[in-house]
């Protein structure tokens, strides 16, 4: 057979095609549910831990986000829990940072005077410098940390520890925290207007 | 000994003489600091190049001294010994020899070793800075922030300086950076002696307040007006200094304003849009990159430039 | 290829030294800038390329008499990128912290010229198991370099090695190394490094391609 004919090429190409396809689609199917598991986990995890419920195991995460409540107000999804006699809610946020968007949650309680923790599910900023937000030091200063009328503040000179509405920015990386404090407050914003208008 | 370990380069010992007044400054303004990073940033520079050349069966160039000379007037007073140890071998390993050494280098070595170490260790260069004056007591004094900070951080925050301090030099900053009379002196002394080329300093100047004038009026950053931005940071000493490098800059005239220009308007961009306080270096760096480029394209001239011609005299001499 | 060429220790020895294709053929370079910065996300990417290389050498090695000429290149094209989404597929399912971090630069293998080369250079040419071997130690060379750039910018850079702090607190971190400009400082020694010992020992040195 000539190997060089053009029906020849047609039906090995296609052949070829076929079967490589088709293997990765069988593995792709075997996959496919595994991986989507993996990306609520993602979430579940990063509402857990803006909303300081304490967890171990991957099993853990999904008993304790059966607890939570996922809420619409207005066009907004907050995920809500109660918490010693507490309300508290948490929302996923999308922001730009330095270099690409930054996502995150953040938890906030009732009355939107304090938040309660937040989680970086990822972002783009400089390794080793903005990246750092992504730390445990810098996340647990949201950590029932009281506002300001409102707000909060990334102070750069550090030392915040103790002060209502102020946390320490990573040193050196002046534009992420710019960032991390516009975004936090807008989303604070949008939180009050929902949540605040229900008295 | 010494003689015989550094070539003769008559160019270079200019702009050392003229890096003098502006040393003794730094020196009265931060004391021992200064002496200190002196101490550890020139044998490394000299050994550096001397460990390399030697292996090529050259002398240490004399250019190596100014080198070392700016790198030190670059730094913040406060950031450590090892910082300044690092930098010094990078710049002249990297940036210098491993391009062939004098003459041959594309990036201006002190340049290159401020911008790896303070890229490395940002949060130590930010802190870096001390209050000057009285020998360096007045900084060791205690640290006030903002007392300390460069005028530019102080603009940064709304407030403004004294402009005559900033004018004589008495403000922080890197070390050489803040006496903008002195670096005029020098500038002149150069332009002088024909050490250095005036389109080079003219074409950095006009691109810096073209752009920082246009910034202030237009609204976009209201906080630095332009007469504070020329004196303030690194601006001047950069023009004088380092876009002056024989060696990195280009040599055709209109290449020269082009690169003057490049490196101004680079470097007040980065400083009030980018994250960094200060875009002088990355300025001169970007030039650097694009001086041969400007050559290549300039259309060619009947006969070279007589700067350019002195020059190359100088280098065979030498 | 002279026949003592092919030997798989002859071969070997190229593909791992002295015609390694980061320093000597200078390819694979975007990934060597990219993904250096901790080590461990260097060991499961450049596994993914060991295995990637060594199975696409294989698999064309296997179809070459019957592949067209005319199509060769397609066909190549197609069996590596079949085995890069593979590894992709089981990075995200089995390792997930892994596959984010890495990002694009698992798909990205399929841009990895050193992979493309061996299929073209070797496999087209010699029998199956050789290729096999072939792929595998030329992704082993590709691996080592990386995983020597890794180590520097790693212990520099975070003070770890492997996620474990191996530098007392009070080290300083190079941001820089963090970043992938200093991937091209460590590659351009290591070229100069690798260089140099390779005149010593008088090999032959091939003067990139």
């Amino acid at each position: 057979m000539n190997k060089q004919s053009l029906p020849y090429t047609v039906v090995f190409s296609f052949i070829v095609c076929f079967v490589f396809v088709f293997l990765l689609s069988l593995t792709h199917q075997a996959t496919s549910e595994l991986v989507q598991l993996n990306q609520e986990l993602r979430q579940q995890r990063a509402v857990l831990r803006a909303l300081a419920v304490d967890f171990e195991t991957d099993d853990q995460i999904r008993a304790l986000f059966a607890d939570i409540e996922a809420v619409e107000y207005d066009d907004m999804t907050l995920y809500r829990v109660q918490r010693g006699g507490e309300t508290l809610y948490a929302r996923i946020f999308a922001g730009s940072g330095v270099w690409g968007t930054i996502n995150g949650v953040l938890g906030v309680d009732r009355e939107v005077t304090r938040t309660v923790g937040l989680e970086i599910i990822d972002h783009n900023e400089t390794p080793g410098l903005g990246g750092r937000i992504d730390e445990p030091w810098f996340k647990q200063q949201f950590t029932d940390k009281p506002l300001l009328d409102g707000r909060l503040e990334v102070v750069r000179e550090g030392g915040t520890e103790g002060q209502d509405g102020k946390v320490d920015a990573v040193t050196g990386a002046t534009g992420t925290s710019r960032s991390m404090q516009t975004i936090l407050n807008r989303e604070l914003e949008r939180l009050q207007s929902v949540l605040g208008g229900e008295a | 000994m010494l003689q015989d370990m550094f070539m003769k380069q008559p160019i270079m010992r200019k702009v050392v003489y003229s890096l003098v007044p502006i040393y003794l400054f730094a020196l009265y303004m931060y004391g021992w600091r200064l002496l200190a990073l002196s101490a550890v940033v020139f044998p490394l520079g000299i050994l550096t190049e001397y460990i390399v050349e030697r292996s090529r069966g050259k002398k240490v160039s004399e250019a190596v001294l100014v080198t070392c000379m700016l790198f030190v007037l670059i730094l913040p007073p406060a950031v450590p010994l090892w910082i300044a140890a690092i930098g010094i071998i990078f710049g002249v390993f990297f940036a210098k020899e491993l391009y062939g050494g004098f003459g041959r280098n594309i990036f201006n070595p002190a340049i290159s070793a401020r911008i790896f170490v303070w890229i490395s260790f940002p949060a130590l260069f930010a802190n870096g800075f001390m209050i000057p004056g009285a020998f360096g007591a007045a900084g060791e004094a205690g640290v006030d922030a903002l007392s300390a900070s460069s005028p530019l951080a102080v603009l940064d925050s709304g407030a403004t300086p004294e402009f005559l301090d900033v004018l004589l030099g008495f403000t922080g900053g890197s070390m050489g950076e803040a006496s903008a009379v002195l670096i005029i002196l020098a500038g002149i002394y150069l332009v002088a002696t024909k050490t250095a080329q005036w389109r080079l300093i003219v074409g950095t100047l006009l691109g810096a307040g073209a752009l920082m004038s246009a910034l202030y009026l237009s609204g976009v950053s209201p906080n630095y007006p332009p007469q504070y931005a020329i004196f303030s940071g690194s601006i001047l000493f950069v023009a004088v200094f380092m876009s002056t490098d024989p060696v990195s800059a280009p040599k055709k005239p209109l290449s020269q304003w082009l690169y003057g220009f490049l490196i101004g308007s680079v470097a007040i961009i980065i400083r009030n849009v980018g994250g960094f306080p200060e875009g002088t270096s990355f300025g001169v760096l970007l030039g650097n990159v694009f001086a041969s480029l400007l050559d290549e394209i300039m259309p060619a001239r009947k006969k070279p430039s007589k700067p350019a011609a002195a020059k190359k005299k100088a280098e065979v001499s030498a | 290829m002279s026949d003592a060429a092919k030997a798989p220790g002859a071969i070997m020895k190229q593909n791992l030294w002295t015609s390694n294709p980061i320093f000597m053929q200078v390819l694979g370079i975007c990934s060597a800038l990219a993904v250096t910065n901790l080590l461990s996300n260097t060991m499961i990417m450049t596994i993914g390329v060991v295995f990637v290389t060594a199975m696409s050498s294989l698999t064309v090695s296997l179809l070459k008499s019957l592949i067209p000429r005319k199509v060769r290149m397609v066909v190549q094209t197609l069996i590596i990128a079949f085995y890069v989404i593979i590894v992709d597929i089981v990075l995200r399912a089995y390792l997930p912290e892994i596959s984010r971090n890495l990002g694009p630069y698992v798909g990205l293998i399929i841009t990895n010229c050193i992979i493309m080369g061996r299929a073209e250079a070797f496999a087209q040419s010699n029998g199956p198991v050789l290729s096999f071997w072939d792929g595998m130690t030329s992704g082993m060379g590709y691996m080592g370099v990386l995983l020597t750039i890794a180590l520097v910018r790693e212990l520099l850079g975070f003070g770890s090695l492997f996620g474990f702090q191996v530098l007392p607190a009070g080290f300083e971190p190079w941001i820089i190394m963090v970043m992938p400009p200093s991937a091209f400082f460590l590659i351009g020694l290591i070229v100069w490094i690798g260089k140099t010992i390779m005149h010593r020992q008088g090999e032959p040195v091939l003067e990139g391609e």
